[in-house]
């Protein structure tokens, strides 16, 4: 039976962006299986149950949010689901956009209207991700203790330069 | 634009394609491995094709009244009429093993009338029947794709910057 979690829905606040994810208990103890996507108003990226390791998705989201903190000419970067990817945009002061693309040619193509939010609420939804993605690995013994210090790691990192009165 | 090019996951299925106002196929897992069901409900077809993994990638004529599709890690690319779900035609294309290299698109001229199924190895244009009319072998890690004409397609050779036109 996979464990699922979700950002639970805040009191007259409207969600533009979720971070969806299940694990499912493998014999080895470790996550090998699981699923991971985004919703937005406008719909699931890629899709509903993306069967990925919901563990490396958020690794990728929180050490790519902190470069475009942490190193001011890093303003891109992409989080692959392949051969689908999330680019984040950092160019607009004070905000991040999340372009929801498929590789394709001759230009990717958008899958999901691009979604536009303060860069410290968006840092503050994949912080509260990981930290349920954490709890949660730990309670049922997911994960291996590399890819889950590595996760408690990249939120420190992605903590220690949002500003104290944003965080 | 009468002409319709999109992906599907298939870990998002089931999914409805809107054909026209009216019709809706329904794509949904099929029964054997790797393989999808495209199933119109109202008009009781049914049309199942395999080697059909990861991602679904398709095009659709509406003057034409075909589908062509195939998967971005499958090696089969199917045309279909849409009026009766039957495959028309079937062509197997060279794929890298390695998925990491993985790129395949179907693209449609801008006249329409032809269409352009390119993977990492090779590229072949076609007639919407599924009849080849020029083939050949590319090298998508070393190419990359400049255009499509209504006569031509041009990769870019990246190492050397020459570019190769192929005329039909």
């Amino acid at each position: 039976m996979p464990l699922t979690r979700e950002r639970p829905e805040l009191k007259g606040e409207r969600l533009m962006l979720q971070f969806r994810w299940s694990l499912t208990k493998t014999e080895d103890n470790y996550e090998r299986q699981g699923t991971f996507w985004i919703s937005t108003d406008s719909g699931d990226f890629p899709c509903r149950g993306w069967k990925a390791f919901p563990l490396r998705k958020l690794i990728y989201f929180t050490s790519q949010t902190y470069d475009i903190v942490h190193t001011p000419y890093i303003t891109k970067g992409n989080i692959p689901f392949d051969p689908y990817y999330v680019r984040l945009d950092s160019s607009q002061q004070g905000r991040v956009t999340l372009h929801f693309l498929r590789s394709y040619l001759p230009q990717p193509l958008e899958k999901l209207p691009s979604v536009t939010l303060p860069f410290f609420d968006f840092c503050r939804i994949v912080l509260e991700a990981g930290s349920e993605l954490l709890e949660t690995n730990r309670s049922g013994d997911f994960g291996t203790p590399m890819e889950l210090q590595l996760l408690e790691r990249r939120m420190e990192l992605l903590l220690s330069v949002i500003p104290k009165d944003q965080a | 634009m009468n002409v319709i090019i999109d992906t599907i996951p298939v870990d998002g299925l089931p999914q409805k394609i809107f054909v026209d106002k009216k019709r809706v196929i329904l794509v949904i897992p099929g029964a054997n491995a790797n393989s999808i069901l495209l199933h119109d409900e109202a008009r009781h077809l049914r049309c199942e094709l395999s080697d059909m993994s990861v991602d679904i990638i398709w095009c659709y004529t509406v003057v034409g009244g075909v589908m062509v599709i195939g998967s971005a890690y499958g090696n089969h690319v199917y045309f279909i009429d849409i009026s009766t779900l039957k495959i028309k035609q079937v062509l197997q294309l060279l794929r890298e093993e390695d998925q990491s290299t993985s790129m395949f698109a179907i693209l449609v001229t801008p006249d329409e009338k032809h269409v352009a199924i390119i993977s990492e190895l090779t590229f072949a244009i076609t007639k919407w029947s599924g009849d080849i009319i020029l083939d050949f072998r590319i090298n998508m890690l070393s190419d990359r794709f400049l255009s499509l004409t209504n006569h031509s397609i041009s990769f870019e050779d990246q190492s050397t910057e020459k570019t190769f036109t192929y005329f039909f």
